[in-house]
């Protein structure tokens, strides 16, 4: 118990700090801390190799392995991620076929074993595969030299997986995750395939899917005591997270002009190649003349089509040339406007090769056959993060390996210089003891003056996946500078949560105009770049980013009480996974950047506040909430309240939500109420094709209350059921079918077959439902029509976007592992009725359409 | 820790203010913490942190208050400042029947959820404003009596009864056996040692 403790309290060292502290002062301690970190810590260093491949879909082929002589021969773990090895189709989410799995990792295992620092005879330090883990088309595995594993210096390893895909739990987009420990320090490996597709609306999805994933990615190790313990994805020391997080290269920042987020429009993706290639040619490369086309994107006008299909060559372009695209990098931007969640913490080199998508399969060139354009994208990325004083991370190299090309992806490698350490516990505590007590006798008042402007917010009314912003100013009128982070309320009284962790934390640290007399605990020539860190890890990783140093992040994740208010988080445990949890809820609708930092003397600073509403959080009364302004130097606490009107929407509310809203639709509508469809009609969809049982019990309740299943749910099946039955009429009327839509659209999102106009315009067609479905407004009566695959998207992204899945996630787990059909009906009978139907609705509808499918390709 | 010492002990307590917004709970603080009235005070949105120190026989008692904001919309956020405190001051404006009632509740919050050797101080504010009483002070008297609460009548303005009313407090807080004339912030337990002593791996 006192471990227990001990850890929730700092993650970064085994110590706890007494929750009557004030948060300025606990900062300093921290920091003190970690500037001795070389008095209680000894390092050793392991060179590590993460690469990330989307497989596209097929079995490997051996002349297609790619070979760590060219990478890091003498990478001491190599963790590999891949993607896609596998078709993401019903079949395959719903058994793991092994074949693909073996087949993968003798794929890998060959690649490693052309390391020329494991002869056949050196078995000592030979490559040997510590864990793998797989989720339907995701596989990751950790390698590690067979030295570290015989003395026992890799241990306590464990594997996860999440799968945030279809239905918000499916397996076709997710993360798998590995865990161990190095000596002291924990590393976790996070292989991740997220949602595909271009927009705006695609990309915060992404966004939210790496929440999901940092929240619920839980591994479970046996501590020494024989107590089982779960470790998060962020507890770690250190996290490396890779793989085809699909984000692609846009236009525009939306939020930086406080209107309301436009929909990002897709480059154009031929002018911006060829401009780059015709004019950064690397030296010696063969000479092409010089386009007269200085921008890499000359103008937005120029048209898309008809372009020159001459092959497109980016290998022959300058890495620096690269730079000039990394404004349009959706992570890169979204981690620079800190919208990017737990990447926030994160680190990642610098982009200095061509993008990794999309490419002609076994050839050299960008592909540019027509229908298979792409706009080019960074979709596979590594990134680190390295918190406290107990690991470090030196990004060593980052490229990409041209030569295997057996997808339309290629691989992406990152090296490092990784740092372990090993801890002289008495020493720390002895140090810890000094330093507290110091701290401990300084006087503690202060008064700080600071006004905010405005004094309360009332955003205007926000739909779920649009953002709204508006700008604070804080003004310091005293000669002092005041340190302030920003906490909100949150869902229970008496809890306040720190709002937002700042990516530019280092530039605002308090230390160095602290009013505090306390600068004999920190040498003088620290700065909070390198605290803590030793001569040859300072320079960490490059990053296009500004990064986050370990010591000043975590302090953000955990705050103590007021002065004088000891329980206000409980025991003031730091950064507990429930603490950590919530504030990810909150983070989900309300983000401030900064949302800590210092007013320096007689000046102002301004602090934007955006509201985003995400995953799970569309009820009105959760769109309110008291911004403090809490001065972490002195007695003082400033409210702010913040009221963001959220638009109810199908997106987001619970089965339980909606189906209380059964008599109106969910944003009622002037005159809309009269179109509803009627729901009698899906009884055709029993009748006729029979989706096994599903729809009857709906039916037996249909006089009665409650509806069994969220009308809405059934206006956006029945629309796909009347569409498709409708065709398939037709079809057999004049003798020709139409497939004019494709199962797997449903299943691995339509964007993966679409090109990106197309994308554009699914977009738009899938907000259009969505507003229709919100108001009640018959889908069949749009006007342009909508299509079934937008239809079949909304209703996936409804799935995911519900509070909690609507099947557990033991249920998926059991899936995942192959098991019982009586586990599967176990665990569908536990649902409540609303749930059950739902799920078995949309299963039966997939099981039609399918069928559907057959016949129709058949005739 | 040595009784026998000649300076004097001091000791430290938690004091929070609460009450409807406009009663002058920051008057009485300021009034107490600096002797000074400010006639247009701005209203509290947020809350402010102050000390001030009574000296009771052989010892000396410091005060470490939390003024609290008193608008409505900002109640929810009050438990984080009356959590821990050893004594609680209600303000309630005599010529305010409302901020009356306004008391009461807050006083049955604090009952309900406090540790019973909490001291909680009922305190009529404003009586230089006599005239414009609605607060009768047997009736409050009573409240308080029925309640087992101190009750003072004060006005920030003229200083009368400030004094008094936190040096009652001093008398009737718990005398605490523990010496921390170190001065600074260890105001409720001394927790410090409780867990870090012996942690021990986090891998």
């Amino acid at each position: 118990m006192q471990k227990q403790d001990a850890v929730e309290s700092f993650p970064l060292m085994p110590i706890t700090i007494p929750s009557s502290l004030p948060a300025g002062r606990v900062r300093i301690l921290k920091q003190a801390l970690q500037t001795k970190a070389a008095e209680f810590t000894t390092s050793l260093h392991y060179r590590l190799l993460a690469l990330t491949y989307n497989a596209g879909a097929a079995m490997p082929k051996s002349h297609s392995a790619f070979r760590i002589e060219d990478v890091d021969p003498a990478a001491d773990i190599v963790v590999v991620g891949l993607q896609e090895i596998c078709e993401l189709n019903a079949l395959n989410m719903l058994v793991d076929v092994d074949e693909y799995e073996q087949a993968w990792t003798q794929w890998v295992v060959e690649s490693l074993a052309s390391s020329s620092h494991a002869s056949p005879i050196d078995t000592h330090n030979e490559l040997v595969l510590v864990r793998s883990k797989r989720l339907v088309g995701l596989l990751l595995l950790v390698f590690a030299r067979r030295r570290l594993m015989s003395d026992k210096t890799v241990g306590h390893v464990s594997d996860a997986c999440v799968g945030v895909g279809l239905l918000g739990a499916g397996g076709n987009k997710g993360a798998v995750g590995v865990r161990l420990t190095l000596h002291d320090t924990s590393v976790c490996i996070v292989d991740a395939h997220l949602a595909s597709g271009t927009g705006r609306e695609e990309e915060i999805w992404r966004l939210q899917q790496i929440s999901t994933i940092a929240n619920r990615l839980q591994f479970i190790v046996s501590e020494p005591s024989g107590e089982p313990r779960t470790w998060k994805l962020l507890e770690h020391d250190i996290v490396v997270f890779m793989g085809d997080l699909n984000f692609r290269l846009s236009d525009g920042c939306p939020l930086d002009d406080g209107q309301e987020a436009a929909s990002s429009r897709p480059l154009e993706p031929l002018e911006a190649l060829r401009a780059i290639q015709s004019t950064h040619l690397r030296q010696g490369s063969p000479s092409q003349p010089p386009s007269g086309v200085l921008s890499p994107f000359p103008s937005a006008t120029s048209p898309l089509t008809g372009s020159d299909p001459a092959p497109l060559d980016l290998w022959v372009v300058e890495p620096h040339a690269w730079e000039s695209l990394w404004q349009y990098d959706e992570l890169i931007r979204a981690k620079k406007q800190g919208r990017g969640g737990p990447l926030d913490g994160f680190e990642e080199m610098q982009l200095r090769f061509p993008p990794t998508y999309k490419y002609e399969e076994w050839g050299n060139y960008f592909d540019m056959r027509p229908g298979k354009i792409r706009c080019p994208a960074w979709c596979d990325r590594v990134l680190v993060r390295h918190e406290g004083g107990k690991g470090g991370m030196k990004g060593l190299e980052y490229g990409t390996i041209k030569d295997v090309k057996q997808s339309d992806h290629r691989p992406v490698y990152a090296s490092y210089l990784l740092r372990s350490s090993t801890l002289d516990r008495p020493r720390l505590w002895q140090l810890y003891n000094t330093l507290l007590e110091a701290l401990q006798a300084e006087p503690f008042e202060h008064t700080s003056l600071l006004s905010l402007d405005p004094c309360s917010i009332a955003l205007p009314p926000v739909r779920p996946f649009h953002c709204l912003s508006q700008t604070i100013t804080l003004h310091n009128p005293r000669p002092l500078p005041s340190a302030f982070t920003i906490l909100a309320l949150a869902d229970s009284p008496e809890r306040l949560l720190p709002l937002h962790r700042s990516s530019r934390i280092q530039d605002k640290t308090p230390t160095a105009n602290s009013p505090f007399h306390l600068h004999h605990l920190l040498p003088a020539t620290t700065t909070p770049n390198n605290v803590g860190v030793p001569e040859e890890m300072a320079s960490t990783t490059e990053s296009p980013c500004p990064s986050v140093t370990w010591a000043l992040a975590n302090s953000s994740l955990s705050l103590p009480p007021p002065p004088c208010a000891p329980d206000m988080e409980g025991k003031g445990s730091f950064g507990s996974a429930e603490v950590r949890e919530r504030s990810m809820a909150l983070q989900r609708w309300i983000h401030a950047i900064p949302a800590e930092g210092v007013v320096m003397g007689n000046s102002r600073l301004n602090v934007t506040l955006t509201v985003c509403i995400g995953e799970g959080i569309s009820k009105p009364k959760e769109g309110e909430t008291t911004l403090v302004f809490r001065m972490l130097d002195s007695g003082r606490d400033y409210y702010l309240p913040v009221s963001a009107a959220i638009l109810p929407s199908i997106y987001g509310l619970g089965v339980p939500d909606l189906l209380e809203l059964k008599a109106h639709p969910i944003s009622s509508a002037e005159g809309a109420t009269s179109s509803h469809p009627d729901l009698t009609q899906l009884g055709d969809l029993t009748a006729a094709d029979a989706p096994a049982g599903t729809l009857h019990e709906s039916r037996k309740a249909k006089g009665g209350s409650p509806h069994p299943m969220p009308k809405e749910l059934w206006w956006l099946m029945s629309f796909v059921y009347e569409t498709i039955r409708r065709r398939q009429l037709d079809g057999e009327m004049s003798g020709s079918a139409h497939p004019s839509f494709d199962l797997s659209d449903f299943l691995m999102g339509a964007t993966n077959t679409a090109s990106d106009p197309v994308c554009d315009r699914l977009a738009d067609e899938m907000e259009r439902i969505r507003i229709a479905t919100d108001e009640g407004r018959a889908l069949g009566s749009l006007d342009p029509p909508v299509t079934v695959a937008a239809t079949l998207k909304v209703i996936e992204r409804w799935g995911f976007s519900l509070p909690s899945p609507l099947v557990s996630r033991e249920f998926v787990t059991d899936l995942d592992d192959g098991g019982s059909h009586l586990v599967c009906r176990a665990a569908l009978l536990s649902l409540p009725t609303p749930q059950r139907n739902s799920f078995i609705s949309i299963l039966s509808l997939m099981k039609w359409l399918s069928k559907s499918r057959e016949g129709i390709t058949m005739a | 820790m040595d009784a026998s010492s000649p300076l004097p002990k001091t000791v430290h307590y938690k004091l929070v203010l609460l009450g409807d917004a406009s009663v002058g709970k920051s008057c009485l603080v300021v009034r107490f913490a600096k002797d000074e009235f400010y006639e247009y005070q701005e209203p509290t949105i947020g809350a402010a942190f102050m000390t001030q120190s009574v000296t009771l026989g052989d010892e000396i008692v410091k005060f470490e208050i939390w003024d609290t904001a008193g608008q409505e919309r900002y109640r929810s956020l009050a438990p984080m400042y009356y959590r821990g405190a050893a004594a609680a001051v209600v303000v309630y404006d005599i010529t305010n029947k409302e901020s009356f009632d306004g008391a009461k509740s807050w006083i049955n919050e604090l009952k309900a959820v406090l540790p019973s050797d909490v001291v909680i101080a009922l305190t009529g504010n404003k009586i230089d404003l006599e005239a414009s009483r609605c607060v009768s002070t047997e009736l409050a008297e009573g409240y308080a009596e029925d309640n087992a609460l101190l009750f003072k009548e004060t006005s920030a303005k003229t200083g009368e009864g400030v004094r008094e009313l936190f040096d009652e407090i001093a008398r009737k807080l718990p005398k605490k056996s523990q010496d921390s004339d170190a001065g600074g912030f260890q105001v409720s337990s001394n927790q410090k040692a409780s867990s870090w002593s012996t942690g021990s791996c986090a891998c």
